[in-house]
C-alpha cells in the first residue's frame, strides 16, 4: 500500500512541480498570441523545459538533489498558492474530465512500470549516468560512466526524481519520462479543431497505444526525444509562415529543441535541421535568418564547450572520422548494398512502430503541394525528407553497418522523431471534417 | 434527446472508456501485484535470485555481509548483463578487488569454482553459495 501511494504522490509531485512560472495569460501575454490561443496543458508543456533547464543548468554546480529539489517545489507551491483562484475556477465539469483521463491513463502507465521494473539493455549503461548525480559526486566524474560520450540530462532528471521520490526507489526517476510523454500527447491535440471532446479522448488513447513502448521506458532516452519534439511542433504550427517573423515563438522553440543535444548525440542534428529548416522558412530578411542560424550554432557549440571542458567527454565518436571515411563512401557497390539494408530497416521500423506507417499516408492525403498557402505542411514534409536523410546518412556513413546494429538501432532512431509529425495526422482529421460528426 | 439522457450517455461513455484504458494497461492486476509482492520480491521475479541477472543473490549477500563500499569483481558466467548500478554503495572492480562474486557458474561440486579462468582464483576461499552463484573473499 505504501508503494502505491507514493506513487500517487510522486504524480502530484509532478503537477505540482511543473507548474510554475507560466500560465495561459502570461503565455499568450510573452508570445503575443490571442487570449485563449495557448490553454493550462500548453503551460504545463512549457513549465515543463523550465525544470528541465534550471535541473540542466543544477547539474553542473554539484547542488544537492534534495536542495534543489525543495527550492523548486516551495517556489512552485507559493507560486500555486498565489494563484489559488485561478486554480479554483479550473474546476469544472470539463477539465475534472480530461484530468481524469490524464491522471487514470498516467497512474496505469506508472503502475505498470512499478510492477514489471526491470531495465533493459541500454537502461543498466544510461542508469551508470544516473549514480553519479545520485550519489552527489562531481559532475566530472561522467566521463568514467559507461557510454561516457553521451550527455548526462537524462541521467540527472532520472536521479533528481529517484532521490527526491519517498521511497527513493529507482524506477521513480523514471516516471518523469513518461509524465513528460503523455503531457506532450495530450499538447499536441491542442491543434485539433472538433467540438467533440470524446472523440480528442479516443484519439489520444489511440495514440498512445500507438506510440506506447514499455521496453523504451525501461532506461532509455527516446521518449525524451520524442516527447521533446511532439511539445516543438504543438508550437512550431502556431506560427504563421506567411507573416513576418515571430521572433518570441522562435526563440522559445528553438531552446526547446536546443534540449535535444543534452539527451542524446543525435540530438544536435535534430536541432539543426529542425531549427534551421524553421528559421529558412519563416519569412524574414536574409541577414535575420543569418543571425538566428549563428544563434542555433552558437547554442551547439556552447554544449560542446561544456562537454569538451567541464565534463570532459568528446561527444560523437572520432574513430569515425579517419581517411578510411572517403574509401567508404566511393565504394558504390557497398554503399547500395547498406542503402538497401536501411531501407528494409526502416520499413520493419515503421511496422514495430506502426505511427510511421499513418504519417507516410497522411502526407499522401495532405495534399502538400497543391496546398501552396500551407507552409507549415511544406514545413513538416521538408523535415521529413531530411529526416529520412539523416538516417540514411547516419548508417551510409558508419564504417560498420551490420544487419545486427540496424536491427537494434534503427527503429529507435525512427520512433524518437515519429512524434515530430502528429500534427499532419491531425491537419487531415481536421480537414476530413471529423468535427462535423455528431459524436 | 432530452438532457437527462444526453448525461447519462456520457456518463456511460467515460466508464466504459476509462475501463478500457485500465484494461488495457492491466492496472487491476499490476496494483494487486504490487500490493502482494515487495520492492526486493519483484526485482526477484524480474532479474531472477540466482539466474540471469540474479538480482536476488547480489541482494541477498550484500545485506548479509554488509558489502557496501567493499570492492567487488562480479562475474556473470552465462553473459548476463552486471547488474551492480542498481545497488548504490557498491564499489565495483577489476583490480584490487576484496570479494569476487561468480554468478550462473554451472558446477557439480563447490570446488569446481577453482575451475574458472581467473589467475587468482586460488587466493580466494568461497564465503557463500546459493545453488550456482557464489561469493568469494580474497584469503588475509
Amino acid at each position: 500500500m505504501i508503494e502505491l501511494t507514493a506513487i500517487l504522490i510522486q504524480f502530484f509531485v509532478f503537477l505540482v512541480i511543473c507548474s510554475f512560472p507560466f500560465n495561459p495569460k502570461n503565455l499568450n501575454k510573452i508570445l503575443r498570441s490571442a487570449k485563449g490561443s495557448f490553454n493550462h496543458t500548453d503551460c504545463h508543456a512549457i513549465n515543463i523545459f523550465v525544470l528541465i533547464n534550471i535541473l540542466l543548468v543544477a547539474s553542473f554546480f554539484n547542488i544537492q538533489l534534495k536542495h534543489t529539489f525543495l527550492t523548486l517545489l516551495l517556489i512552485s507551491s507559493i507560486f500555486l498558492a498565489y494563484r489559488r483562484k485561478e486554480v479554483l475556477l479550473l474546476i469544472n465539469k470539463k477539465n475534472i474530465t480530461k484530468f481524469g483521463f490524464f491522471f487514470i491513463i498516467t497512474i496505469s502507465i506508472f503502475i505498470s512500470t512499478a510492477q514489471s521494473l526491470k531495465l533493459e539493455w541500454d537502461g543498466f549503461h544510461w542508469i551508470t549516468k544516473s549514480l553519479v548525480f545520485f550519489n552527489n559526486t562531481e559532475i566530472i566524474n561522467l566521463k568514467y560512466s559507461e557510454m561516457f560520450q553521451y550527455p548526462h540530462l537524462g541521467g540527472y532528471i532520472w536521479a533528481f526524481f529517484w532521490k527526491n521520490s519517498l521511497l527513493q526507489l529507482e524506477y521513480f526517476g523514471r516516471f518523469f519520462y513518461i509524465y513528460f510523454y503523455l503531457i506532450s500527447i495530450f499538447t499536441v491535440f491542442n491543434i485539433a479543431k472538433f467540438k467533440s471532446e470524446k472523440l480528442i479522448f479516443i484519439l489520444i488513447f489511440s495514440l498512445i497505444f500507438l506510440t506506447y513502448d514499455p521496453y523504451l521506458f525501461a532506461g532509455y532516452q527516446e521518449y525524451l526525444i520524442f516527447s521533446t519534439l511532439v511539445i516543438s511542433i504543438r508550437f512550431i504550427c502556431t506560427i504563421n509562415f506567411s507573416k513576418n517573423i515571430e521572433y518570441n515563438k522562435v526563440f522559445l522553440i528553438l531552446l526547446m529543441m536546443s534540449l535535444l543535444m543534452w539527451f542524446k548525440n543525435e540530438g544536435i542534428f535534430y536541432f539543426l535541421i529542425f531549427g534551421t529548416l524553421l528559421v529558412v522558412l519563416n519569412k524574414n530578411s536574409i541577414a535575420s535568418k543569418l543571425l538566428l542560424f549563428i544563434f542555433i550554432l552558437s547554442i551547439i557549440y556552447l554544449q560542446k564547450f561544456l562537454q569538451e571542458n567541464i565534463i570532459e567527454i568528446y561527444g560523437l565518436n572520432r574513430q569515425y572520422m579517419n581517411d578510411h571515411i572517403i574509401d567508404h563512401l566511393l565504394n558504390f557497390k557497398l554503399l547500395i548494398i547498406n542503402a538497401i539494408a536501411v531501407s528494409k530497416h526502416i520499413l520493419m521500423a515503421s511496422i514495430k512502430y506502426p505511427l510511421w506507417i499513418l504519417i507516410f499516408f497522411s502526407f499522401f492525403f495532405s495534399n502538400i503541394f497543391k496546398n501552396k498557402k500551407n507552409s507549415f505542411i511544406k514545413y513538416l514534409f521538408f523535415a521529413f525528407l531530411l529526416n529520412i536523410l539523416f538516417i540514411y546518412s547516419v548508417y551510409l556513413y558508419t564504417p560498420i553497418t551490420t544487419e545486427h546494429i540496424l536491427s537494434v538501432t534503427l527503429d529507435r532512431l525512427m520512433f524518437q522523431t515519429s512524434g515530430f509529425y502528429i500534427p499532419v495526422l491531425i491537419l487531415v482529421f481536421n480537414k476530413i471534417k471529423l468535427n462535423s460528426s455528431n459524436f | 434527446m432530452n438532457l437527462h439522457s444526453k448525461n447519462i450517455k456520457n456518463y456511460f461513455f467515460y466508464l466504459i472508456f476509462f475501463l478500457i484504458i485500465v484494461k488495457f494497461f492491466n492496472t487491476s492486476y499490476n496494483s494487486y501485484s504490487i500490493l502482494l509482492w515487495d520492492y526486493d520480491k519483484r526485482m526477484t521475479q524480474e532479474y531472477g535470485f540466482c539466474k540471469n541477472e540474479s538480482w536476488g543473490f547480489y541482494n541477498h549477500v550484500i545485506k548479509k555481509y554488509n558489502l557496501g563500499n567493499e570492492k567487488i569483481n562480479i562475474i556473470n558466467d552465462e553473459g548476463f548483463v552486471r547488474i551492480y548500478s542498481l545497488f548504490k554503495n557498491i564499489d565495483i572492480t577489476d583490480k584490487n578487488y576484496r570479494y569476487l562474486m561468480v554468478l550462473n557458474f554451472q558446477s557439480e561440486n563447490k570446488e569446481d569454482i577453482y575451475n574458472l579462468k581467473i589467475h587468482n582464483i586460488n587466493d580466494f576461499s568461497i564465503k557463500y553459495r546459493s545453488n550456482n552463484c557464489y561469493l568469494l573473499e580474497l584469503n588475509d
